[in-house]
């Protein structure tokens, strides 16, 4: 069931128009990713769910409730800001206590909401801590914390992990999305990162140039791409033209590049080796086929033979990897809510 | 060459110390007419000019001006530069621009200025220190501002609020329980620094009130035919009090604003 209804949104920042028509839905428990580029629109698109940025057009409804007229205190959210905008001359503690000031709570209410919410983000041993004494990881938790001691409908969160490092960021990625289910929340995310969005969103909804290119589980999104826009933005899929691997057909063909297989009959394409290089567990080998660069990975045991520069290979794939995007294929935004199971 | 810049650093040090300890000699010194070092010391000058009531008077005068002037001063910028900064950009320009005029525009230039404007009836008044403490304000404008600019820079003030909003928390409530006690040592630093310099201030004080409202500049100028011990001993009294507000100004300014 659609919880959050984001409906035909715009919104200008002066006369430039930054959400074009934006129509999203967001399911109850769900943890949704708004991923594009730089400028795409995203962060926004989350502050205008928030209330912080005006829409020019459209709708936002909450649980059935319109919610677009509300000031920010009164739609029921929460956000997790991208440089978590802890009050640096306040303690863990103060800080949590400090965002239930307007609830009218008597204090032993409100210390014995900020404690559990310090237990829920463990971090009761640093609640009287200021920020600065603080790790990047600790901080980000304080400032879930402080999001999630408003007890939010929904939460959002802008690029909350950027700041961080790749290791503690993965980590933190487990953690969240593991807090996310345990606590049932329904939680948009805003991120750059492709492999923060598949790793953490049960739907993706993939932004252009204000607009939502495609919005679906993270899975068809990677290998059902609606564009090509999606197809490069995610990954680094092979795009070819659609008559290479399938003579008289238009448009273009997706291939992920572990899904190419050396085959010996029957090949899709044939291929010419232009470089490898090791990339961890596998190699990634650079070719040339019908004039197209090509990627292929393969995985690499150690001391494994490599293809050698000038080298021609036979390239398969399973029919399913192969996804062919129409010329003219239009965004799909499907309206299908239910969250992953 | 580390050697040869130790001497010449100790040489450098040594001419800028040369005034100081001039004056220390001749605040404390007697009979020093002839030689190139006085014959005796004594502490009869600067006795003198700490216990004359003219001095303390004097002092007093000064300290009072310049505590309303930086008083005015941070009610009117702080929340000038904090609505700058924050809300309207296009004034925050204007701003940078306007405070540097007391300096860009000669102190007699202004003084003449002040005089005609506070000589009509609604606005008499000459003569009086509420002319000096007026004038004195914008004095203060530039170390307050680049003082409480430099904190401001840096600090996620939007982020601050706009988290404070969805808290349902006025933006006041947090500008006044984060943004200031996060900026309060940069505040501290251009009370101290205009201070400096009000203390040292001659021009305003001799023109617009002379010796109706004598301040610690009038009575140095006043005293400089008096005695050479005398006025080196009123010298030296300002360059400490000076020498301490720079110190104290130093050790503000290393306190950074917590990110």
């Amino acid at each position: 069931m659609t919880f959050l209804t984001v409906d035909r949104v715009c919104a200008e920042y002066g006369a430039t128009r930054v959400l074009n028509d934006v129509t999203a839905h967001v399911a109850e428990g769900e943890m949704h990713v708004l991923l594009g580029p730089s400028g795409c629109g995203k962060t926004t698109l989350l502050r205008a769910i928030s209330g912080l940025q005006a829409i020019s057009g459209g709708s936002i409804a909450l649980a059935g409730r319109r919610i677009d007229a509300l000031p920010p205190a009164d739609r029921g959210l929460a956000m997790v800001f991208q440089h978590y905008a802890l009050f640096p001359n306040m303690t863990v503690r103060q800080n949590l206590a400090f965002a239930l000031g307007r609830r009218g709570l008597g204090r032993a209410r409100i210390a014995d909401n900020v404690d559990r919410m310090l237990e829920v983000v463990d971090l009761t041993p640093r609640a009287d801590a200021l920020p600065a004494a603080l790790s990047g990881g600790q901080k980000q938790r304080v400032a879930l914390a402080r999001a999630l001691v408003l007890e939010p409908r929904l939460l959002l969160l802008d690029e909350p992990l950027s700041a961080l490092d790749a290791q503690i960021r993965k980590r933190l990625q487990l953690e969240l999305k593991r807090m996310q289910r345990q606590l049932g929340l329904t939680a948009i995310l805003v991120t750059h990162d492709q492999d923060e969005a598949m790793r953490m969103g049960d739907r993706i909804s993939i932004l252009n140039a204000g607009r939502i290119v495609q919005s679906d589980r993270a899975e068809t999104v990677f290998h059902r791409p609606a564009d090509t826009f999606v197809a490069r933005f995610l990954g680094e899929a092979n795009i070819l033209p659609a008559h290479l691997i399938a003579p008289g057909r238009a448009g273009h063909a997706v291939i992920h590049p572990a899904a190419f297989e050396i085959v010996t009959d029957l090949p899709l394409l044939e291929a010419e080796v232009v470089d490898t290089e090791i990339m961890g567990q596998l190699v990634r080998i650079h070719c040339r086929a019908g004039g197209e660069a090509l990627r292929v990975d393969r995985l690499a045991g150690y001391g494994a033979e490599r293809p050698a520069p000038g080298d021609r290979l036979q390239l398969g794939a399973r029919p399913d990897a192969v996804h062919f995007i129409a010329p003219t294929s239009s965004p799909s935004v499907p309206d299908n809510t239910s969250p992953d199971p | 060459m580390p050697r040869l810049s130790s001497v010449f650093l100790t040489l450098a040090a040594a001419l800028f110390a040369l005034p100081f300890v001039t004056i220390v000699l001749a605040a404390f010194g007697t009979g020093w007419s002839t030689g190139l070092l006085p014959e005796g010391l004594d502490t009869a000058a600067v006795a003198g000019v700490l216990t004359d009531p003219r001095f303390q008077a004097a002092l007093g005068r000064s300290l009072a001006v310049s505590g309303a002037a930086l008083l005015l001063s941070a009610v009117l910028m702080v929340p000038a530069i904090l609505a700058g900064h924050i809300y309207w950009p296009a004034l925050d320009r204007w701003l940078a621009r306007l405070v540097v005029l007391p300096y860009a525009v000669p102190g007699v230039v202004l003084v003449v200025g002040y005089l005609r404007v506070f000589s009509h009836p609604a606005l008499a008044l000459n003569g009086t220190p509420w002319i000096l403490v007026l004038a004195y304000v914008p004095l203060c404008f530039p170390m307050f501002y680049v003082s409480i600019k430099g904190a401001l820079t840096g600090l996620p003030i939007a982020d601050w609020l706009d988290a404070g909003r969805l808290m349902g928390l006025r933006d006041e409530r947090i500008l006044a329980r984060v943004v200031l006690p996060m900026i309060a040592p940069q505040i501290l630093l251009g009370v101290v620094l205009g201070l400096g310099i009000l203390l040292g201030e001659f021009v305003y004080a001799n023109m617009l009130v002379g010796g109706r409202f004598e301040t610690l500049q009038i009575y140095m100028y006043a005293k400089r035919t008096e005695s050479g011990a005398v006025t080196a001993a009123i010298i030296l009294f300002y360059f400490l009090t000076i020498l301490s507000l720079t110190a104290a100004s130093v050790a503000l300014s290393r306190q950074r604003p917590a990110r």
